[in-house]
């Protein structure tokens, strides 16, 4: 594959569970620089399309191309390799509990062979002070609120220097005070440039940094394009039906 | 009580009275003779209705239980040891206790409340045991043994040991060369027994001097009369010295070398009423006797040493097991892979949860390591190691599976091995959660190591059994050991929570 500006193209993938059907025929291709809003009405199988973008979940069929790689022919081995460039944000932050915020971040990249300790260190220190969380670095995570730890999470996420950031619901597990800050940083990632994929609830993010808007619903992508089409212009009465509920 | 009216009062008193005084009577029951039935014991023809008492695994135990269903009467009771038979006697729980003669005479002179009958039950011979097999060994130790009655060294022995009227002791002349192991029981005085932290006696000394004209240097390992047997048929020891009486069942197993000597077995009964003036010792006499007398702290101080070497090795081996085997377990679980030793680790910790640990030792000891000469320690560490790690696995396995789903998927998405995950973030977690029960696993395996003593392994309960034994007192010996056990324990659980409060922090 040349270099044409795409970092993921997803062909056709479908996932079911024994004779449950839950996507179907799925395609997508993610550009450098995309910032992509997935929403959707719950159990519209959102969740499960991202968590198999980094291959958490197996599609039952279909392809995934990532960095000249297709992940699901990959053998375990090769794919713990590739795994790392596309990062993961999680609902539930997974901060690892037994570890420092700064162990949190370092884990990864000493074990990687990324950069030494001390270099890890350093870096995961001048990331911490730009979100205004140096204060915590020697704290465990259950010293910290929600916001925080999902703050912590994308550092430890983008310690790894993914090229791809994958963000499953980031803030739906947060009371409502803390989410300001952690979309306030998403939108800082994402105007750096960052590609990304996020799921989420919420509309004023999607519709502010996103660049392409994905509505899901019966078992596939139902209408896509951009924040104004989707938003402004819905064309799918599934997707009329959802933003009304959501707006009123 | 005062507002309560007095037929009311009257029926609690009696309930409260109801309860206690049983409880009371119990308690008092051990140290109160005359609640005992008492047969008195003055021929050979009484033993048949009355409590008998004989060491297990003897020839004295065949011949008065062949003797006993011949008359149709009630079986002799069983004990480890002689001691343990004449303390039982010592507080009326038993009539009579058959022994050999000569530990029966010193059993009566140390206990001026017990006598012996004038004829005895039987008279036989004691002869030292070895492996089948070991036909030239035996050969020689039969011309020494027939050199030794001929030079008079026996009767040397007897004055020394019996009468007091002599003093001879041997000193060997070889001082290195080859080992000459043997297995005996030291709680026959006075053939074998303990003195001044010693083994000693009149086989003993036989043995050295053995040992010294085939010009190999003495070894004595102590161990329980019923493992000896064991012991020496699997050649885990060159020969048996503790008064071993040639029986047909035996020659299946072992040689016997000639008649060491002769004995007759004798009837230990309670002295008659008259002389039961029982030993008045005080408690700082029983506390000289027990502990200080021939340095007899130094059993248990070295024995507790024993106990801690192997707990300590055991619980390390249980713990690393235990962690590699419930990991291999979980990933099974997780990934599919791992099928056969999965299903081996399952078996394994099936096998040893399933059956005794004491079992299992004897079986590490006399069946695995049979052909291998290794150092017993290092055979209890391993038993207790592998025993320890099937409990430890299923302890840590329950904590992995407590560890929530998102810790394993975080660690994936950051690229991380399964068993780098496990390594650094799964394990730590687990431990913690796990804490407690492994400490539960820790203190029931210092416990279980006091059946060391079947191997032959001097460790704390066996330091105090072998006090007991000297001394004819159940009661210090073993409340000593007692304490000592739970002065470990109590230090382990301390640490343990104080650990636990530690890594909570962390948490909080």
């Amino acid at each position: 594959m040349k270099d044409n500006g795409i970092v993921m193209q997803i062909d056709g993938i479908s996932k079911s569970y024994g004779s449950h059907e839950v996507l179907k025929n799925v395609s997508l291709s993610i550009s450098r620089g995309d910032v992509i809003a997935i929403i959707g009405p719950s159990g519209c199988g959102k969740s499960t399309f991202i968590r198999m973008l980094n291959l958490l979940e197996k599609p039952t069929s279909g392809k995934i191309f990532f960095e000249n790689q297709e992940l699901t022919s990959l053998s375990p081995k090769k794919l713990m390799d590739v795994i790392p460039r596309i990062g993961m944000v999680f609902q539930q932050f997974n901060l690892f509990r037994n570890l420092t915020v700064r162990e949190n971040i370092t884990l990864a990249p000493v074990l990687h062979g990324i950069c030494p300790k001390q270099e890890a260190d350093e870096q995961a220190l001048k990331m911490l002070d730009r979100f205004d969380l140096a204060a915590h670095a020697d704290k465990y995570p259950s010293q910290l609120s929600g916001g925080q730890m999902q703050r912590v999470s994308i550092i430890r996420t983008i310690a790894m220097k993914p090229s791809l950031v994958l963000f499953d619901e980031p803030t739906s597990a947060l009371d409502p005070e803390m989410v300001g800050e952690v979309l306030g940083m998403m939108k800082e990632l994402a105007e750096e440039g960052m590609t990304m994929a996020v799921v989420t609830h919420e509309m004023k993010f999607a519709r502010q940094v996103s660049n392409k808007v994905l509505f899901f619903d019966n078992l596939g992508i139902q209408e896509q394009g951009t924040p104004d089409e989707v938003f402004d212009n819905p064309r799918d009465p599934r997707l009329r039906e959802f933003l009304s509920k959501i707006n009123s | 009580m005062k507002y309560l009216n007095p037929g009311l009062r009257r029926t609690l008193l009696h309930a409260v009275a109801g309860i206690l005084l049983p409880v009371v009577a119990v308690l008092a029951l051990p140290g109160c003779n005359s609640e005992n039935e008492f047969r008195e014991i003055t021929k050979i023809e009484d033993l048949c209705h009355a409590r008998v008492g004989v060491q297990i695994g003897t020839t004295t135990e065949l011949a008065i239980n062949e003797y006993l269903k011949k008359h149709e009467c009630p079986l002799a009771e069983r004990f480890n040891g002689s001691p343990d038979a004449v303390a039982a006697l010592n507080q009326g729980k038993l009539d009579a206790v058959l022994s050999d003669e000569l530990p029966a005479r010193k059993f009566v002179d140390e206990n001026p409340n017990l006598q012996l009958l004038d004829t005895p039950f039987q008279t036989e011979s004691y002869a030292a045991i070895l492996p089948k097999g070991q036909e030239d060994l035996l050969a020689k130790f039969d011309a020494i043994i027939d050199d030794l009655l001929k030079e008079g060294v026996y009767d040397k022995l007897y004055d020394t040991f019996v009468t007091g009227t002599g003093s001879f002791h041997y000193t060997p002349v070889t001082k290195e060369g080859p080992e000459l192991v043997i297995a005996s029981s030291p709680d026959f005085p006075p053939y074998e027994f303990y003195k001044d932290g010693k083994i000693t006696g009149i086989e003993m000394e036989m043995a050295a001097i053995i040992a010294d004209r085939l010009h190999m240097t003495l070894k004595i390992e102590s161990m329980e009369f019923d493992s000896i047997i064991n012991a020496v048929s699997s050649g885990k020891v060159h020969a048996g010295f503790s008064g071993f009486s040639k029986t047909a069942e035996r020659a299946k197993v072992i040689n016997f070398t000639h008649d060491i000597c002769t004995t007759r077995i004798m009837v230990i009964v309670p002295a008659s009423a008259g002389a039961t003036a029982s030993r008045d010792l005080t408690f700082t006499d029983r506390l000289y006797d027990n502990f200080i007398k021939e340095d007899r702290w130094m059993l248990l101080a070295k024995g507790l040493g024993v106990t801690i070497l192997i707990s300590v090795f055991a619980a390390l081996i249980g713990l690393l097991g235990g962690m590699v085997m419930a990991t291999v377990r979980v990933m099974h679980c997780r990934t599919g892979r791992f099928v056969i030793p999965n299903m081996m680790i399952r078996l394994f910790v099936n096998v040893i949860r399933g059956t005794p640990v004491m079992v299992q030792l004897l079986i590490i000891y006399y069946v695995i390591f049979a052909a291998v000469d290794i150092d017993k320690i290092l055979v209890a560490i391993v038993a207790f190691g592998i025993n320890s790690m099937a409990y430890t696995t299923e302890i840590i396995r329950s904590g992995i599976q407590a560890i929530p789903e998102g810790q394993f998927e975080a660690g994936y998405a950051l690229g991380l091995r399964p068993f780098t995950i496990m390594r650094h973030i799964v394990l730590p977690q687990a431990f913690k959660n796990v804490l407690p029960a492994l400490a539960n696993e820790g203190i029931s395996l210092i416990k279980e190591t006091s059946i060391c003593g079947y191997i032959g392994l001097m460790d704390l309960t066996r330091g105090g059994v072998v006090i007991r034994n000297t001394t004819f007192e159940a009661f210090l010996p073993l409340l000593a050991v007692a304490l000592i056990y739970l002065a470990i324990i109590g230090t382990l659980s301390a640490g343990v929570s104080r650990l636990e409060r530690r890594l909570k922090k962390n948490e909080r």
